[in-house]
C-alpha cells in the first residue's frame, strides 16, 4: 500500500472509520455511560443509585492554555494531558491540540 | 491448601498494612466475615456487591480478583477478547489469545470463581484501532490505552453486561494501579457523590492517566482493588497466594500491538509516501522519510542521517514535512506551554485557573526507569478561554 500525498492516505483512512467519527470523534475522549443495569451503591451505604446521570460531555470550544512549571520536550498533538490537584485527585483529561505546543509565554498566542 | 493460601495472604497483607496503616485503614476492615483482610479499595464495608471483574490473565488482575474476593463480594470473572481481526493475525506473530486464557482459568479455578470469554474485538477494531490509525495518519499521537479504557473495558463490556447480565452486577472491577475514595455520604438530593480518582501509592506504576477519560458514570461503577498496594507488593502478594501467574512477566508497550513493532503496524495500516526531512535550525532539506506518521514529536531512532544524532522537533502532516533537528536539547527547543481542549471531566469539580492554584499536569506515563521521584506531575498553571481557534486537533 503506498499513497501519493499524505492527505491521500488520511482520506483513505478516514473514510474507513467516519462512521466512528458520529459516534465518538477521532480523538475525543466521549465515554460509554454505564446502562442502568449498573448501579452504583455508595460506600457503607446499603442504598443503591441510578448510575445513569447525564456524563458531562466534552465542550468542544473550550480550550486552555496550560504553562508548565519545566519545559518537556515530548510534548505532541494528540496527547492526552491529564490534570490533577495538588493532592493527586485527577480533574479528568484534555487532548493537546494540533499547532499548540510552544515554548514561551506569548508562544500561544 | 486454600487455607494455607488464605492464611498467607493475611500475614502478608497485615505486614503491608503495618507498613502503611493509612493506606489500609485496618480497623476498618472485618476479617472474620471474609478470608482474609482486604484493602479498603476493594469496598470490603460495601460487601456483599456483585462485581464483574476484568480478568486479563496477568498478576495484577488475578491479585484484585482474589481481593475482591476477600472483601466479601461475590466476583464473576470476564476475560475479554480482544486482538487483532483474524485476518490480521496472518501478518504477525500468534495473539497471546491462549496462554493469557489458560492463566485467567487456572485463576477462575484456584479462587473457584465462574470466568466468561466475550468477544469483542470488533469492537475494539472499531473503536479502539480504527480511530489510532487515522490519529496516525493526521500526524498526532493517539493513546490506545485510554480509548480502551473508556471505550471497550468500561464502554462496551459495559453495554455487554446490559444486554446479557442485565440488573446483575455492581460494580466492574479491574486491576488498574489507581485510588477511588467513595464518600459515606449523600448529597442534599440522595444522590451519591461522585467517587473522586485519585494517583495511587506507586507513583511509578500510577494507571490514573489511563483512567482520566471515563465519564463520571463510568467512574461510579468501578472499584480498583489494587489501589492502595505498590507494585512489589503486589507481586509479593501474589507469591504468598500461590497465585498461577505470580512469576509471569507485565505485558509492556502499546495494549493492542501486543509482539508487533509500532512501525511495523503503522506500515501495514497506512504504507509509505516519501516526504522530506527538514532542518529546523537552517531550513535546509536534509534527507528523505518514508511517512510523517512513520515520526513521533521527541523521537530519534529511525533518523539515519549523517551530523546527528537528529530528533523530531515538529510536524506538518500536510505537507508531508518532519522537522528535525541536531539542536534538541537547546534553550530554544524548550516547551512549556500548549493549548489543550476536548476536555473530558470525571466529576463536577474543575481545576482552579492561574498560578498557584496547585494544578499538576502529566502528559504521560511514566516509564519503569524513571526513579519514583520523577512520576511525571509537573506543575502548572491553567487558563481558559472560549477559543474558537483550537477547537479540534486539526
Amino acid at each position: 500500500m503506498r499513497w501519493e500525498t499524505p492527505e491521500e492516505a488520511a482520506a483513505a483512512v478516514a473514510g474507513s472509520s467516519s462512521y466512528l467519527d458520529s459516534l465518538y470523534g477521532s480523538v475525543t475522549p466521549q465515554r460509554h455511560d454505564p446502562p442502568p443495569s449498573i448501579q452504583t451503591p455508595a460506600a457503607g451505604v446499603p442504598r443503591r443509585v441510578d448510575a445513569t446521570a447525564p456524563a458531562v460531555r466534552p465542550q468542544g470550544s473550550l480550550s486552555a492554555r496550560v504553562e508548565l512549571d519545566a519545559s518537556d520536550q515530548g510534548l505532541a498533538a494528540g496527547q492526552y494531558a491529564v490534570l490533577y490537584d495538588s493532592h493527586g485527585a485527577c480533574f479528568g483529561c484534555g487532548v493537546i491540540l494540533q499547532g499548540a505546543v510552544g515554548g514561551g509565554d506569548d508562544a500561544m498566542e | 491448601m486454600a487455607i494455607t493460601r488464605s492464611a498467607t495472604l493475611v500475614r502478608h497483607l497485615t505486614d503491608l498494612c503495618d507498613l502503611s496503616a493509612s493506606a489500609f485503614a485496618t480497623k476498618r476492615l472485618t476479617p472474620l466475615r471474609s478470608p482474609c483482610c482486604s484493602p479498603p479499595s476493594a469496598e470490603p464495608e460495601a460487601a456483599p456487591l456483585r462485581v464483574a471483574l476484568l480478568l486479563s490473565g496477568g498478576v495484577d488482575s488475578s491479585l484484585a480478583l482474589n481481593l475482591a474476593c476477600a472483601a466479601g463480594h461475590t466476583v464473576t470473572a470476564f476475560y475479554l477478547q480482544i486482538w487483532f481481526q483474524e485476518d490480521f493475525r496472518n501478518f504477525w506473530d500468534a495473539c497471546p489469545w491462549e496462554d493469557d486464557l489458560a492463566y485467567a482459568r487456572a485463576v477462575c479455578d484456584q479462587a473457584r470463581v465462574q470466568l466468561r470469554v466475550v468477544p469483542l474485538t470488533c469492537h475494539y477494531w472499531d473503536h479502539v484501532v480504527s480511530a489510532c490509525v487515522a490519529d496516525i495518519a493526521a500526524g498526532r499521537t493517539p493513546n490506545p490505552d485510554v480509548l480502551c479504557n473508556s471505550r471497550i473495558k468500561f464502554g462496551a463490556f459495559m453495554e455487554y453486561l446490559h444486554s446479557e447480565h442485565a440488573g446483575q452486577f455492581d460494580r466492574v472491577a479491574s486491576g488498574h494501579y489507581a485510588r477511588l475514595d467513595r464518600w459515606p455520604t449523600h448529597d442534599g438530593t440522595g444522590a451519591a457523590l461522585p467517587p473522586i480518582l485519585r494517583c495511587c501509592a506507586d507513583a511509578v506504576k500510577d494507571q490514573t492517566y489511563f483512567l482520566a477519560a471515563l465519564s463520571p458514570a463510568q467512574l461510579a461503577s468501578a472499584m480498583f482493588p489494587l489501589g492502595a498496594l505498590p507494585k512489589a507488593s503486589v507481586r509479593t502478594l501474589a507469591q504468598a497466594g500461590r497465585l498461577p501467574p505470580a512469576e509471569r512477566k507485565d505485558s509492556q508497550g502499546i495494549c493492542f500491538l501486543g509482539k508487533v513493532k509500532f512501525s511495523e503496524f503503522v506500515a501495514q495500516h497506512l504504507g509509505t509516501c516519501p516526504g522530506s526531512f527538514v532542518d529546523a535550525d537552517t531550513g535546509r532539506r536534509v534527507g528523505t522519510h518514508n511517512g510523517v506518521w512513520f515520526y513521533t514529536i521527541g523521537q530519534r531512532k529511525g533518523i539515519q542521517l549523517s551530523g546527528g544524532p537528529w530528533y523530531v522537533v515538529s510536524k506538518d502532516p500536510g505537507r508531508n514535512l518532519v522537522y528535525i533537528s541536531s539542536a534538541y536539547h537547546a534553550a530554544d527547543k524548550r516547551r512549556s506551554t500548549f493549548r489543550v481542549g476536548l476536555f473530558s471531566w470525571l466529576g463536577d469539580a474543575r481545576p482552579a485557573q492561574g498560578r498557584n492554584s496547585g494544578l499538576r499536569v502529566k502528559v504521560r506515563v511514566a516509564m519503569r526507569h524513571f526513579p519514583p521521584s520523577m512520576a511525571l506531575l509537573t506543575r502548572a498553571s491553567l487558563r481558559c478561554a472560549m477559543d474558537q481557534r483550537h477547537t479540534a486537533p486539526a
